[in-house]
């Protein structure tokens, strides 16, 4: 019985090539010139950045680009206190949903260049960039937000984006 | 609301749409069916809010992508919320799903969509993954082996003869040129490739 076969391992392995399509790729090259470039709903004029390839709500193809940023105000947020295989980052450390100016839908980044308790709802954050020609077409062209020491966005600025 | 019945309904296809079949693109998969699914809608004489039930095939293995099925609920304005299903196989089987769901009375109408972008893989090595949920493991033979395998059975038992077999070939080559929406994708990829002009 002991020669009996009771596992195997079946490796596979298929390459892609992916492409971003035409919607994603000009944010994509907004962030190799240090611009945040979202997408308008040409139906209900929200504004997508990140941009996706229709507007979620409508079902249409999302239309013009619109420079949005670069602050931003924090609308919800995490505080990581739990470590795990592979963390780059020391904890405790926040990542949160940032509103971009301008921008209607939240993405996500990290918060860093303060305490992780003094995050909240509301707080003013700005992008801190790598060196330039350490860009890529990639949202890791920013290393985090940090807080701009303006007043609070007011709850109603931002409750209908949460 | 239709009124639950225990006979069964009729249900008829009322219009469709298809997307011209291309070798590669670089559109994404929600940026590829946005216009189709708007077409049928056009040809039906319908609007979204008046489908009943939107009814999904693809693959995951052929997206590379994870959930991909999801990210497709893009293309459907899902606002006010909707009533949608994924299948993972193709176009005909959520057909059936769609079907399913007519009959049970909960909706009158349905639109049924297949999509794939078989370009960003290699399309013989990804169809080996559909074959067999049972062991989780490929077995490897690609679909052009497993129809081979078929058309021997077939011509062993006596099924088909290799002259029918051949009839079906040589209509698909000829479709490919007069009727390419009627002719199987393989065929009238590869008459374009070989410099072939629609409509001759």
């Amino acid at each position: 019985m002991s020669d009996d076969v009771l596992r195997i391992r079946t490796p596979i392995g298929i390459h892609y090539t992916y492409s971003a399509g035409p919607n994603a790729s000009s944010h994509l090259r907004g962030l190799m010139e240090g611009k945040f470039i979202g997408k308008r709903c040409p139906s209900c004029q929200l504004v997508y950045m990140p941009p996706r390839s229709t507007c979620a709500k409508c079902g249409v193809l999302l239309g013009e680009d619109v420079e949005v940023g670069p602050k931003g105000t924090i609308t919800t947020f995490c505080i990581v206190n739990v470590p795990f295989l592979g963390q780059t980052i020391k904890i405790p450390y926040v990542s949160a949903t940032i509103l971009m100016d301008g921008a209607d839908l939240g993405m996500q980044h990290l918060i860093q260049e303060c305490e992780a308790s003094e995050v909240r709802m509301g707080m003013r954050v700005e992008p801190v960039w790598k060196p330039a020609e350490e860009w890529e077409p990639s949202l890791s062209n920013i290393t985090h937000f940090r807080p701009t020491g303006e007043p609070d966005a007011p709850f109603e600025s931002f409750s209908g984006h949460l | 609301m239709a009124s639950v019945s225990r006979s069964r309904r009729d249900v008829a296809i009322v219009a469709s749409a298809q997307m011209a079949n291309v070798a590669s693109t670089t559109a994404t998969p929600v940026e590829m069916l946005v216009p189709v699914l708007n077409q049928a809608l056009v040809n039906a004489g319908m609007e979204r809010r008046d489908i009943g039930f939107w009814c999904h095939g693809s693959c995951d293995y052929m997206t590379g992508q994870p959930f991909s099925f999801v990210m497709a609920v893009d293309a459907l304005g899902a606002w006010p919320p909707i009533i949608e299903s994924h299948v993972e196989a193709d176009g005909a089987w959520a057909l059936y799903e769609a079907w399913l769901k007519i009959q049970t009375g909960e909706v009158d109408t349905a639109l049924v969509f297949g999509n794939g972008r078989s370009s960003s893989g290699d399309i013989n090595r990804t169809l080996t993954l559909q074959l067999d949920p049972y062991v989780v493991a490929p077995l490897w033979p690609d679909d052009r082996s497993i129809a081979a395998i078929q058309a021997r059975a077939c011509l062993e038992s006596g099924t088909v003869s290799a002259a029918a077999m051949a009839d079906v070939v040589s209509r698909s080559h000829r479709d490919a040129f007069v009727e390419p929406e009627r002719a199987p994708p393989r065929f009238v990829l590869r008459r374009r490739a070989a410099g072939g002009v629609d409509g001759r």
